[in-house]
């Protein structure tokens, strides 16, 4: 028997939508809205298309294999473990180097431990801030924040000051990306008695290629993946090959989260930017909104790199605070104490001088 | 030449009998039928029963003795198509400004469901356009909507009482302007903890920095964008219907000529 209907679903409600052979438009029976047939089969083509590009996406592997590689025996002599024993922290330092506390939660008790199970890292940004440096930065960090305890500036004391390399992946691709958009077209126009509002909607596709280089993603979990993205971005153009001399009176993080690890989160932010280029491209409608897209990492590689930050802490009222600054741009990046009484002085205040000017103004209209 | 004392007197008799008529004519062109003098509340649509008319006509006597000003009520079955603000104002200049501070009628033409209010130039000082009229008119328009007659002209002769108290105690016209209002009070409290909100959000947002980061546009090589034409396809339009916001007949009073105001409408 001949098969007399096919069923699409309705871009509008997502309704079933039957049509008959032979006929050119279709009418959805829900919503009454009408689609030219030839839209639909059209509309169906792409999304097949697209996920064909998602499953594309999905297959396409980075090679983490080449980052990092092996020490050599003399290097590796050179170097010395500590493990925190309280919070399992492995740092890693040249044999003059002496780790005296945990950078991460302040304790003194460092264990020597052998050196073994890290890569060398294939690059380093070397320190360009100073100590001294380090310190300015935070007390400026301090200005303009009203909500800051007084007793927290003038008795506070910066009570450790650690410059540690952090290990971080770097990810360089070419990438092809696929975006499809629903956008909007707004027509207004006025009867005697109505406002009538005719709206025109459009599937948008937007596909381009770009290239990303050095897209950083921390290796470590004990360094918070917000502080790490916070402290970013990194001039990356200064990299250079690592060397073990780098280290001389600096700590290092050991990684603790491999590149394979770390994929997901280069993946993500590449794909948002990708659809927010993609997006920025659909130009012309009132609205729009992103209904599908896929993006293909092509000519893709992984390195290891130790890139510098400052590690500041200090304690109020029996809390550790810990700041960071990036040790290339000095940028500082850390949250602060909040005096509860200013936080609710500052903003009453402000409520009651708005009352009476509000109120006059209110007047006006009422 | 003697005076002829009889044939002048024969001609003054003549000349009476010939105007008294006409002035009995002239008084009954201008005067309305059914009318007495001194009457303040004139009923003909019978919108109220005897006993309200009297308690309404005792309660606006008291009043116009009160400030001495003249208040009339007015109600028509029909104006005849006449225009209401001219014809309320010429009923106020004949029959109804007893008052020496100011005078003021309402006249209903119930066939239409329309009302007048018109005011003398003295009252018209007290009742401003802006700010007495609108005031004076909204303290009795759902009542009369609703017809709850009597109530609705005792509301009107209240109104006019406290516009003229205030007057006479503050030496100016009520303007709802300088009135205390709840509901700007209310909005602005609302609006007073929308700010206190905002700034405390915006406090304690500068006190950290820290954020997660979002995408990957700082090592993303702006050059090395190359995009495709793109592909924009029609698929159907909407259309979407409101009825336009109407805009509200409740606005102010208006000068009515000669110094006289007033302000009216449906109910």
């Amino acid at each position: 028997m001949a098969k007399t209907s096919v069923n699409y679903q309705c871009p509008n409600c997502s309704a079933p939508l039957p049509y008959q052979p032979g006929k050119e438009k279709a009418v959805c029976e829900y919503c009454g809205t009408e689609f030219e047939i030839s839209v639909l089969e059209e509309l169906y083509r792409h999304a097949e298309e697209r996920a064909a590009q998602e499953r594309a996406a999905q297959e396409a592997k980075w090679d983490t294999d080449a980052a990092g590689s092996e020490w050599t025996e003399e290097e590796a002599a050179a170097l010395r473990a500590f493990t925190c024993s309280s919070c399992g922290a492995e740092i890693v330092s040249d044999e003059n180097t002496m780790a005296t506390e945990c950078c991460y939660c302040g304790n003194p008790t460092l264990l020597p431990s052998r050196f073994a199970g890290m890569l060398k890292p294939d690059y380093i940004i070397p320190f360009k801030k100073t100590k001294q440096e380090a310190v300015a930065a935070l007390k400026e960090f301090y200005k303009g924040k009203y909500l800051l305890p007084s007793s927290f500036t003038g008795g506070n004391r910066v009570e450790a000051i650690q410059p540690m390399y952090v290990p971080f992946w770097l990810f360089d691709a070419e990438v092809e990306g696929h975006a499809t958009f629903r956008a909007y077209q707004d027509h207004v126009f006025e009867t005697s008695d109505e406002i009538i509002t005719e709206t025109n909607v459009y599937e948008c596709l937007r596909s381009g290629t770009m290239r990303y280089e050095r897209v950083p993603a921390d290796g470590s979990k004990k360094m918070d993946d917000s502080y790490m993205d916070s402290i970013e971005p990194f001039d990356f153009s200064e990299l250079v090959p690592f060397q073990a001399t780098y280290l001389a009176g600096n700590l290092a993080d050991k990684y603790d989260v491999d590149a394979e690890a770390a994929v997901p989160r280069a993946d993500m932010r590449m794909s948002q930017t990708t659809v927010d280029v993609l997006e920025d491209a659909v130009t012309g409608y009132d609205r729009k909104e992103i209904q599908s897209s896929s993006v293909i990492k092509e000519d893709s590689k992984v390195a290891y790199a130790m890139v510098p930050v400052w590690i500041l802490t200090t304690r109020y009222e029996n809390r550790p605070y810990t700041f960071m600054m990036n040790g290339q741009t000095g940028k500082v990046v850390g949250s602060l104490p909040i005096d509860e009484k200013k936080k609710w002085l500052y903003p009453s205040v402000a409520a009651l001088v708005s009352i009476p000017i509000v109120y006059w103004l209110a007047k006006l209209f009422v | 030449m003697p005076l002829d004392y009889k044939r002048i007197l024969s001609a003054l008799a003549v000349l009476l009998c010939l105007l008294l008529p006409a002035a009995a004519l002239a008084a009954k062109v201008n005067a309305e039928p059914g009318i007495e003098p001194g009457q303040v509340v004139v009923d003909e649509a019978g919108l109220l029963d005897r006993s309200e008319r009297a308690e309404l006509a005792r309660h606006i006597e008291g009043l116009q003795e009160k400030h001495g000003i003249g208040i009339a009520v007015v109600t028509k079955k029909s104006l005849h198509g006449k225009d209401i603000v001219k014809y309320t104002d010429n009923l106020m200049n004949q029959r109804f400004s007893p008052g020496q501070n100011g005078n003021t009628v309402l006249l209903i033409a119930i066939d239409q469901r329309d009302f007048q209010i018109v005011t003398d130039a003295k009252m018209h000082a007290i009742i401003t356009n802006d700010g007495g009229a609108p005031y004076l008119r909204d303290a009795f328009l759902d009542d009369l909507s609703d017809g709850r007659y009597q109530a609705a002209f005792l509301a009107y002769a209240d109104t006019v009482d406290e516009l003229v108290s205030y007057y006479e105690k503050e030496g100016k016209p009520f303007d709802p302007a300088d009135q205390f209002s709840w509901i700007a009070l209310g909005i602005a409290v609302i609006l007073a903890l929308v700010v206190m909100y905002g700034v405390q959000s915006y406090l304690v947002s500068m006190m950290s920095n820290v954020q997660p980061g979002y995408g990957a546009g700082a090592y993303l090589l702006d050059d090395s964008i190359r995009l495709e034409a793109p592909t924009d396809t029609f698929l159907y339009m909407t259309v979407t219907r409101a009825p336009k916001p109407k805009e509200s007949d409740r606005d102010g009073g208006s000068d009515i000529g000669g110094g006289h105001g007033g302000i009216g409408g449906k109910f």
